[in-house]
């Protein structure tokens, strides 16, 4: 036996790890509270600690994002089961929101702000299907290939999710832009 | 191809997913028709906008923390049963393994390898960069928001060095900020703390691995800038960097 096992879980940890900040990322966006987000984003690091051995080389983070979609996907389903998600609920964080504190053009800041709050609010309202499209194209770069790769689905739904959920931020951009004007 | 079917391909168009042929159709349909084309247009704006409002949400330290155990915990029990030449083949590949990836969890290393380890990371990571913006308006109040000071953020792009961005970043259990440029074909990681949140000698100048660290104070910080640019390129980068950051430090100094 050459190579002991601790190793194997070395060597996944550096593979793995340095796509937690993205795997967590996708988990808020999907379960849309922190404390879910947690449980599965470290059910599915174990997860593929455990199919550590199926990882073939190629993209680290798409694997591991695939690992962490399914299982956020498999809490939906137990949750939703047991009838107690709410998922319309959502809290932002408020990190944010402090960018106001120290900007040197409080104004200009404010706007942003509150622009980019109505689309994290927006993107958060989206229905799952598009909402994790979404994340996966504009948070995550990655190609529509690998986007289908990770929802089990081919690429014209990838494609045609995508654009509903452009849609959908583009009516709120422009019903903005009215209010503003 | 109609109109209406040029339509529904333009945000894969917009996002470089079409087959050449394709594209060179609803290229062609572009010029042509203005609907289509300021279609596009709203379209590339919005998205601009949902980018710069793409801020990950930060990992919880106690998921890290929870995560880290477990894995601590499964390698223990896994290297009970190496043979002892298994141990040491263990033992190298997660040195290699980790000389590879800049990867050093989970012992704390002196802060030359961490600062080396968190570039290479950053490197080797699809995501080196938290906010994604050249503009120093966007950048300095997004690090004002995740960190409790407010680094200097020169723009240097005048002088050949374009900021990326920026990320937030740990050296050991202290959350510094990371600013991000490109110099030619090299990334320069410039980290940023108050004035003794760490300590470190304020004229190191160092190399380990290929990189080239060095130190740089600025009014109310300390910086340190890690590339793999020559030593003679980074020691230049490091003045232009200080004489655009004293500009500023009027403004920079206001730690909190």
């Amino acid at each position: 036996m050459p190579l002991g096992d601790g190793a194997r879980t070395r060597r996944f940890e550096a593979v793995a790890l340095p796509h937690l900040s993205a795997a967590y990322n996708l988990a808020r966006w999907i379960c849309r509270n922190e404390a879910d987000a947690a449980d599965v984003v470290q059910e599915a690091v174990m997860r593929a600690l455990q199919y550590f051995d199926s990882y073939r080389g190629g993209d680290a983070r798409a694997w591991l994002l695939q690992i962490v979609r399914n299982s956020a996907h498999t809490w939906i389903a137990r949750n939703r089961f047991a009838g107690q998600v709410p998922l319309e609920e959502h809290e932002l964080d408020g990190t944010e929101t402090e960018a106001t504190r120290v900007s040197e053009d409080p104004v200009r800041a404010v706007a942003a702000q509150i622009e980019a709050e109505g689309l994290r609010l927006a993107i958060a309202r989206l229905p799952l299907e598009q909402r994790e499209v979404l994340i996966l194209r504009e948070f995550e770069d990655l190609s529509y290939r690998q986007i289908a790769d990770i929802i089990g689905s081919p690429i014209g739904t990838v494609m045609s999710r995508l654009s509903r959920a452009r849609d959908q931020l583009a009516a709120i951009v422009r019903g903005d832009q009215r209010v503003a004007s | 191809m109609t109109h209406d079917e040029i339509r529904s391909l333009l945000d894969a168009y917009l996002d470089d997913e079409l087959d050449l042929a394709t594209g060179l159709a609803v290229g062609a349909h572009l010029q042509e028709c203005q609907q289509c084309s300021a279609w596009l247009a709203e379209r590339r704006s919005m998205l601009g906008q949902v980018r710069a409002a793409a801020i990950p949400f930060p990992v919880p330290a106690e998921l890290s923390a929870r995560i880290r155990a477990q894995l601590g915990a499964s390698r223990r029990r896994q290297d009970r049963h190496v043979q002892w030449f298994g141990a040491l083949a263990a033992g190298l590949l997660a040195v290699i393994g980790g000389f590879l990836l800049g990867h050093s969890w989970p012992q704390a290393p002196d802060l030359r390898a961490q600062l080396i380890g968190a570039s290479v990371r950053a490197l080797l990571s699809t995501h080196p960069i938290d906010v994604l913006s050249s503009d120093h308006h966007t950048v300095k109040p997004w690090l004002s928001s995740q960190l409790p000071f407010s680094p200097p953020v020169p723009e240097l792009a005048d002088q050949g060095d374009t900021l990326l961005g920026a990320r937030v970043d740990y050296l050991g259990s202290t959350r510094v900020a990371a600013l991000v440029y490109q110099h030619g074909h090299h990334q320069i990681n410039v980290y940023v703390w108050p004035l003794g949140a760490i300590d470190i000698d304020p004229h190191l100048n160092t190399q380990a691995d290929g990189y080239h660290l060095m130190a740089a104070p600025a009014g109310a910080f300390t910086a340190v800038m890690v590339s793999d640019l020559s030593s003679a390129e980074l020691a230049a980068f490091r003045d232009r960097w200080k004489a655009t950051a004293g500009d500023g430090a009027g403004a920079g100094a206001d730690a909190h």
